[in-house]
């Protein structure tokens, strides 16, 4: 006892525990209501994918981007992810009707130069032509659904500029939910990134080692792997030329990855499109690879362009350019307005693209501008963000305008495409609806009560005693050109 | 020595270095020094009247297994029991083989990582900065090889031990290319008998881990450099003599013999992995990330055999609404689903072994486990994947995975079906030898006692599980004092204050 001294003492068992486990294992057997599995997962999932529906257009003002130009009160049918008929008063019994009155359709935005979608976009070496953006698809990326909402239907992914050979671009579709494989374009050529300037040599690090450290380094990098490029091809055929018989004797090349996407540029089997700002180098570009006997595809940026328009135009080089972004650094001071404007009048195919998740997701504003500044057409200026970029792309035999037998990659507009109150109403893939602003609302509904469901699950938990943990946001990173910060910003650890 | 070795089992834990002393020669190896005279024969064990589950097919009830140094060499019922066995009387019990968790890194140290992706700030590291005639990129550590590292560390073994397990197999998580891995058990006595089998399986990934070389510093970049390394050791392989010496190189071309392991992190790079594998002709054995339940068609089609994690989220503290803000849905949706994860992997016709891997406490690996078979896992699969499964995939199921003649004496004896919530785990036998984890006579004391001291009553109420009882004084419905108390085999001791105001307590 407290006070020390001892005691006998004796218990017995009078009966069992009053069970709580009957009333919990009553509590189980009401099956737990469990959330769906959305397409992505997350915000904006869908339930399901969607499908290629039989769609009818009807009395819309459709931007055709072709010869007949800007029709009014016009109906297009779109059957099995194809644009079937166009025209006035068609009819499709099988066809889900949609009234185009007072509302715009167009082809859908494409933008040649975009980060999103990735899980990296830029590796290190001088030369990495190696590495594929194609290979680290993000089907998760909200940015995705937020370029949809813009009426994006396609991007390339490029590589970022840390290198003067960046790695190949992806091109995909925002096929929002899909498997990462099937964002790609099937059967679409091939694209790198090539970059010059201050990303590439390294300017904002000054403890920098790695080659090139100058603009005349750069030119070299590009002279080198093509050469080697050129030796490499020909220690293949050689090889290749061998007879069957003597070939097990002779030792087969090392395969290079790098060295193979140059063989494929020399080739005109991979594209480049090349990240550029200053006129000298834009030059030098065009003069190695004329050296070379090849063409570059693509300036994207392309500030600069303005001043060696018509030696683009003789190069036969596409530009992909900012309508007015500039002055972000030292080598982009020369930046105008009329740049995508003075171009296309001096024959260049030109483009305005992103380089920006947010810009994405407006393009058709961007485009606007140059109506604006520079007293573009109306139609140019929408070609610049959907045909343009389409051939600049290689795409424009199945994407770019509203033609019978081109892929059903469109928009159906609130408001007249270049105006800042235009809405895409319905951004539409292979025929299938990817956003549609009323179900979007409908969507975010659900998945809101959803998330209070859930919410009120974890409250619940951490009031009977579970442990919980610290509320933080994994956020999601727009990428940049220059943006080496990759994978991991996105990869749990 | 029947009878000793018996009491000393009721003793539990006392029981196990004393049992080492006894049956210690089974595990020594012909070829070591000897500093005493004593028994070198092996140990022999007859476990009778338990329920055995042999494989997670077949359970033979009132069974007998007979064990002989560190094999099994018998199991079925009925069995005559050899004379000079220690018999020991399972009855109620229930025998498992032991469990297997293929990925681990047991007994291995730990590894320096370094930041990726710091690329445009200091000075980059273009060459690989690894002493000795290894590969170009410091990445690219085909060379290691688990066994020459691995260590016993007996307070991992201790913790995994507790969970069931008996054998692992070990890999450095370290590189895109992280060498071999070995199969090893949990015994504690020495790592000539714990390692089982060196160079088992070949382990990949697509993080850099200790590589301070800058490239490759991007998920694109990891899997460029894996690809290129294929078709390096192809060229390579093909030269003899060798254009130069990589040892690494020569590693990975032996390698490539083996189980060929990849560490993913989530089913997107679960997908990403196999993409790489099918380029080449490989078809990897996938450690996921335990959110496959998102694209399951998509996981499916792959045809990888998976290693699933159960390190399911804790819930989000989301009390305010502020800080719920900040959650986005798919981790919410995430933190309900992943227990449901193994059971769609079941559902899905996909081969899956179960991992410890990523959990914060190994403790969680039961309850957790129990959580997927709530949701739809069986526990035939469940014990598939902790057994027979891994132990096919690592080419060892003629040694662990199950228990029949001439397979190693690893095994669990639990006071039920091991999945049960109340099922306790008494004994993890490693290659013969016990480790007890809690004593076979843990009773379970719960009920209602009248106490009477000196001439005071009380009402006392235990409850708990069986090895960890509360106890608590009840004075009236809404008011109870808690005391405390253990539950020997023999003894009971209890303390507590007689009422509130109290300030000394009653010790029995």
């Amino acid at each position: 006892m407290a006070d020390g001294t001892w005691i006998t003492w004796s218990g017995s068992r009078t009966g069992d525990l009053q069970s709580k486990e009957t009333a919990k294992s009553a509590a189980n057997d009401k099956k737990e209501e469990l959330g769906k599995v959305t397409y992505p997962f997350g915000a904006h999932g869908y339930m399901a994918l969607p499908v290629a529906e039989t769609l009818l257009i009807k009395n819309a003002t459709v931007w055709t981007n072709e010869t007949e130009g800007i029709l009014q009160g016009t109906d297009v049918l779109i059957k099995d992810g194809k644009i079937l008929k166009i025209g006035k008063n068609l009819s499709d019994p099988t066809a889900r009707n949609i009234d185009g009155t007072g509302k715009h359709l167009t082809a859908g935005i494409i933008d040649e130069h975009s980060h999103i979608g990735a899980a990296s976009i830029n590796d290190v070496a001088s030369n990495s032509g190696m590495v594929r953006i194609g290979d680290n698809i993000d089907a998760e990326a909200i940015n995705i659904y937020r370029a949809l909402a813009g009426g994006v239907v396609a991007v390339q992914v490029l590589h970022g500029s840390a290198n003067p050979i960046g790695g190949q671009s992806a091109l995909i579709k925002l096929r929002w939910g899909e498997s990462p494989e099937n964002y790609k374009i099937q059967g679409a050529d091939g694209f790198i990134k090539f970059a010059l300037g201050e990303n590439v040599k390294r300017t904002s690090n000054a403890a920098s080692i790695r080659f090139p450290q100058t603009r005349m380094g750069v030119e070299q990098v590009f002279v080198d792997a093509f050469t080697n490029g050129k030796e490499y091809e020909k220690k293949w055929s050689a090889y290749n030329s061998i007879p069957a018989k003597e070939k097990g004797l002779a030792l087969k090349p090392r395969r290079d990855l790098a060295d193979e996407a140059m063989v494929e540029i020399l080739n005109k089997k991979r594209f480049i499109s090349c990240h550029s700002y200053v006129q000298s180098e834009i030059n030098m570009l065009m003069d190695v690879a004329e050296r070379f006997n090849f063409r570059i595809n693509t300036f994207t940026h392309i500030l600069e362009g303005y001043k060696v328009a018509d030696k683009m135009a003789q190069h036969g080089v596409a530009a992909s350019t900012f309508s007015d972004w500039w002055n972000y650094k030292w080598e982009v001071r020369y930046a105008i307005p009329y740049n995508a404007a003075i171009m296309q009048r001096a024959g260049v195919l030109t483009a305005i693209n992103s380089d920006d998740a947010e810009m994405g997701r407006r393009l058709n504003q961007e485009a606007a501008k140059s109506v604006k500044y520079a007293g573009m057409s109306e139609e140019d200026a929408l070609k610049m963000v959907t045909l343009n970029p389409a051939k600049i792309l290689h795409l424009d035999n199945q994407m770019g305008s509203i033609k019978v037998g081109k892929s059903a990659d469109i928009v159906l507009w609130t408001d007249h495409p270049l105006s800042v109150y235009a809405k895409p109403e319905k951004t539409v893939i292979d025929g299938k609806v990817y956003f549609d602003l009323e179900k979007d609302a409908q969507n975010n509904k659900e998945l809101a009560a959803d998330r209070a469901r859930i919410i009120q699950k974890m409250k619940n938990v951490k009031k009977s005693g579970g442990s919980v943990q610290k509320a933080d946001s994994k956020m999601q990173l727009d990428f940049h050109c220059d943006d080496v910060l990759g994978f991991e910003k996105t990869e749990e650890d | 020595m029947k009878i000793i070795m018996y009491q000393l089992l009721k003793k539990g834990r006392g029981f196990l270095t004393l049992a080492l002393l006894f049956s210690g020669n089974t595990l020594a190896q012909e070829t070591f020094p000897r500093n005493d005279v004593k028994d070198n024969r092996a140990g022999s064990y007859a476990f009778t009247n338990a329920t055995i589950i042999t494989d997670p097919q077949t359970t033979l009830q009132n069974a007998t297994m007979l064990v002989k140094g560190n094999k099994v060499e018998q199991v079925g019922a009925g069995l005559a029991i050899p004379k000079g066995y220690t018999v020991i009387d399972l009855k109620g019990k229930f025998i498992y083989p032991s469990l297997i968790d293929m990925f681990t890194s047991y007994g291995l140290a730990d590894v320096e990582r370094t930041r990726t992706g710091r690329g445009f700030g200091g000075a980059e590291q273009m060459e690989s900065t690894t002493k000795g005639a290894y590969n170009a990129n410091q990445a690219i550590r085909a060379h290691y090889n688990a066994a020459d590292e691995f260590t016993i560390n007996a307070k991992v073994a201790d913790e995994m031990r507790k969970v069931g397990i008996g054998a692992v197999l070990t890999s450095k998580p370290d590189g895109l290319a992280r060498g071999t891995s070995a199969f090893v058990t949990l015994n504690e006595k020495n790592e000539n008998t714990a390692l089982l089998k060196q160079k088992v399986a070949a382990n990949y990934s697509l993080e850099k881990g200790s590589s301070t070389q800058t490239y490759p510093s991007s998920m694109m970049g990891f899997i460029a450099l894996l690809r290129q390394t294929y078709l390096d050791a192809d060229w390579f392989g093909a030269q003899t003599p060798r254009p130069f010496a990589d040892n690494s190189l020569e590693a990975w071309i032996q390698n490539q013999r083996m189980p060929q392991i990849f560490a993913a992190t989530s089913w997107m790079t679960v997908l990403r992995a196999d993409k790489v594998g099918d380029e080449f002709g490989v078809q990897y054995i996938i450690k996921g990330g335990g959110d496959e339940y998102k694209r399951i068609n998509d996981i499916k089609a792959t045809k990888a055999s998976l290693i699933i994690p159960v390190n399911y989220p804790e819930a989000y503290d989301v009390e305010d609404p502020f800080d719920a803000e900040r959650v986005s849905l798919s981790d919410m949706k995430h933190w309900e689903l992943a227990p449901t994860n193994l059971a769609a992997l079941e559902k899905n016709g996909i081969n899956f072994a179960i991992t410890t891997s990523g959990l914060k406490k190994t403790a969680d690996f039961l309850p957790n486990l129990r959580k997927a078979i709530e949701n739809g896992l069986s526990e035939t699969a469940a014990l598939k994947a902790l057994t027979t499964t891994p132990a096919q995939l690592l080419k060892v199921e003629d040694q662990v995975g199950s228990l029949k003649k001439g397979m190693l004496a690893n095994f669990i004896v639990t006071s039920g079906k091991l999945f049960d919530e109340k099922t306790i785990i008494h004994q993890n036998w490693i290659q013969g030898e016990p480790y007890s984890v809690k004593s076979l006579d843990t009773k379970n004391f719960n009920g209602n006692y009248s106490l009477t001291v000196n001439d005071q009553s009380f009402n006392l109420e235990v409850s708990g599980e069986a090895g960890s009882h509360k106890a608590k004084i009840k004075v009236n419905d809404s008011t109870s004092l808690d005391a405390n108390a253990t539950f020997g085999n023999d003894v009971v001791s209890l303390s507590f204050k007689p009422t509130k105001q109290s300030t000394g307590s009653i010790r029995l």
